[in-house]
């Protein structure tokens, strides 16, 4: 599935049907990542009987194709006899990134040559974004911001004064949604 | 004869011809499914484009076992578990690097963080992703760094310290 751009929860399903002739007894399924969290309506299905596994994806600083194995245990109940089952399900998330950054972390080895590196934001195409560069937090380094296409695609030029120390900063970017809720989107600038 | 070769010089004429349309029908139909599959291509690596980024990188992801990481003496431990699990209970010395607060924690790894120490990364067990997930995030930005995850995770971790006791 894939979630909606910005979302912060997806909720999700997965339908079952007890194909066997013994009722089943479910313990609480387990996810493969603390994101995930899901729940049962009952504990015990007949033969025959249908149920749904409901859940919820916290999206909340992943990006891309996110995979998490749910395990299903449980046990036949035959006549007093409890028969240990195990069932895995695969989710699979892809979240899209209302801006795509370049360089997340830009990188120069200390003592390089000074030279000013280019991190470019691609705002996703479901929207258009005007974005600014708000702050760099260290003056070590400056920046010179470009718009190549207007709500779209913007450059960041970062030029560091000197490479001899090791030293890093954080640049802000900034921009406002069609609701007026200001975004910020972060780029680590470092010198090791 | 003259009129036969005539007529074969016809026959042959039409034969051509018929030749050069099946030829055109066949490029035709050729170039109407290499321009299908071609846009099916463009479609797949648009909607795919982060995931092929992250598999080309992902080969550069080496496995550690935890007596390797007990013997490593110069590198960085992360743990990519929630700040929950992290604050709850971690490896000693290990910084805290996780996707869902990825911001707020990079800058504090980046201090500690040198390019010739590796990088040896863990999260709750084998059937966690974090820690190749932070692993790949890290790999497409630091390019030439040596990224360990560990294998088997925290627990793993947890069993090996207690058996050493």
């Amino acid at each position: 599935m894939t979630a909606p751009l910005d979302a912060a929860i997806v909720a999700f399903t997965f339908d079952f049907k007890n194909n066997g002739k013994l009722p089943v007894e479910f313990v609480s399924p387990i996810a493969s990542c603390g994101c995930t969290s899901i729940k049962l309506d009952k504990s015990t299905y007949a033969p025959g009987e249908s149920g749904v596994l409901k859940g919820t994806y916290n999206t909340r600083g992943r990006r891309g194709v996110n995979s998490v194995t749910i395990t299903a245990k449980g046990a036949e109940l035959d006549a007093g006899v409890r028969r240990p089952f195990s069932d895995t399900l695969n989710l699979r998330v892809v979240i899209p990134e209302v801006v795509k950054i370049s360089h997340g972390i830009t990188l120069w080895r200390m003592n390089s040559e000074v030279v000013a590196k280019t991190i470019r934001f691609e705002v996703n195409e479901a929207r258009l974004l005007a974005l600014k560069l708000a702050k760099i937090d260290n003056k070590n380094f400056e920046g010179k911001w470009k718009e190549i296409q207007a709500g779209r695609i913007y450059e960041l030029k970062v030029l560091p004064a000197s490479t001899a120390q090791s030293q890093q900063a954080m640049v802000t970017v900034e921009g406002m949604d069609e609701t007026g809720k200001t975004l910020r989107f972060y780029v680590h600038l470092i010198i090791r | 004869m003259e009129s036969n070769t005539q007529m074969l010089g016809g026959r042959s004429g039409r034969g051509k011809l018929e030749r050069l349309s099946l030829i055109l029908k066949y490029a035709f139909r050729s170039f109407i499914l290499l321009s299908i599959s071609a846009g099916v291509s463009i479609a797949m690596a648009r909607l795919h484009s982060e995931q092929e980024h992250f598999s080309l990188v992902h080969w550069q992801i080496r496995e550690l076992d935890v007596a390797g990481l007990d013997a490593m003496t110069e590198c960085v431990v992360v743990d990519a578990r929630s700040r929950q699990l992290y604050e709850k209970e971690h490896i000693s010395g290990a910084i805290l690097l996780s996707e869902e607060s990825w911001d707020a924690t990079l800058p504090t790894f980046l201090e500690q963080w040198q390019p010739e120490r590796p990088i040896v990364i863990y999260c709750s067990g084998q059937a966690c992703s974090a820690s190749k997930r932070v692993a790949l995030r890290l790999l497409m930005d630091l390019s030439g760094a040596r990224i360990y995850v560990l294998n088997g995770g925290f627990p793993a971790w947890q069993a090996y310290s207690h058996n050493r006791k």
